[in-house]
């Protein structure tokens, strides 16, 4: 069990930045809770696999501090990236088969996937969007007011008021 | 130190705070008024007895050596032993010594007479 059995090469040019960040341990634990096929246990599973803890308790123990890390959770991130565009191949198969699949009750979404990326159809949407900015006189000359009193009590300068070029002249 | 100096730790770190507040507000023209007012509010924060709006108005704003003192300080953090409030603190004789005004503002603050105001 101390062994880590990474049928993973660690091999850190394979990996993305956030992965090669990490130890080799960790790496292997990233890599196994890819692996495991349920929803439940995937931590205790990545943590034994990589060869934490010397008991199943203590495994998940620390499995669930791993993934409380911002350097182990960076590159599940990165992983997940990876899983992701990986599935896309498999994804079209799907998508294929459910086209020769006439007989099939999603034929006709997997028909209308397909052509809305063939051919997709044009609209013109015209959005009018009316709003009302409030601006509270009061409040401003509350706040100005204030500045003033305090920058008078505590000897600071007021600010210079901005000169518009056109105005400076003036 | 503190005896020779005369204030105590809190209100000689709060004149040289009242100082940076001070360049702050002076050198950000560009400022929005309600962050200038956070600033502002900061100093009124700082009265009491013995700190009076008369004694933070003698202070003048941080000159570039003072700023440069400030940033150093600043790079210990504001929490925990030492901070950069106990560096400011203890080395009041230093900003004092490149900006007059808190020397004068904390002989003010130490005149017994200055203290109802």
């Amino acid at each position: 069990m101390t062994e880590i059995q990474t049928s993973h090469a660690i091999d850190a040019a394979q990996f993305g930045p956030a992965m090669a960040a990490l130890t080799e341990k960790q790496r292997a634990f990233v890599c196994h809770y890819f692996e495991f096929p349920r929803k439940h246990g995937a931590v205790t599973y990545a943590a034994v696999k990589a060869g934490y803890g010397n008991t199943r308790a203590s495994s998940a123990s620390i499995g669930h501090q791993l993934l409380s890390d911002d350097k182990v959770l960076a590159a599940i991130a990165e992983e997940s990236r990876k899983h992701i565009t990986t599935l896309g191949p498999l994804a079209v198969r799907a998508l294929k088969k459910l086209l020769e699949t006439p007989t099939s009750r999603d034929h006709g979404r997997a028909l209308g996937i397909v052509l809305d990326r063939i051919a997709p159809q044009s609209s013109t949407l015209e959005v009018n969007v009316k709003g009302e900015v409030k601006l509270s006189a009061s409040e401003a000359a509350r706040v100005m007011d204030r500045i003033e009193t305090l920058c008078n009590k505590f000897g600071v300068p007021l600010p210079a008021p901005k000169i518009i070029d056109h105005e400076a002249a003036a | 130190m503190t005896e020779r100096l005369g204030l105590s730790k809190g209100h000689r770190y709060s004149l040289v705070l009242a100082s940076v507040a001070k360049w702050v507000l002076q050198d950000s023209i560009a400022m929005p008024a309600d962050k200038r007012l956070e600033f502002l509010d900061h100093l009124e924060k700082m009265v009491d007895g013995k700190l009076t709006a008369d004694v933070i108005a003698l202070v003048r704003p941080m000159d570039s050596s003072g700023q440069e003192l400030w940033k150093e300080a600043a790079k210990l953090g504001w929490r925990g032993y030492p901070s950069g409030l106990d560096v400011l603190a203890d080395k009041f004789e230093v900003f004092a010594a490149l900006n007059p005004s808190l020397k004068a503002a904390h002989d003010e603050a130490c005149r017994p007479w200055s203290n109802s105001a």
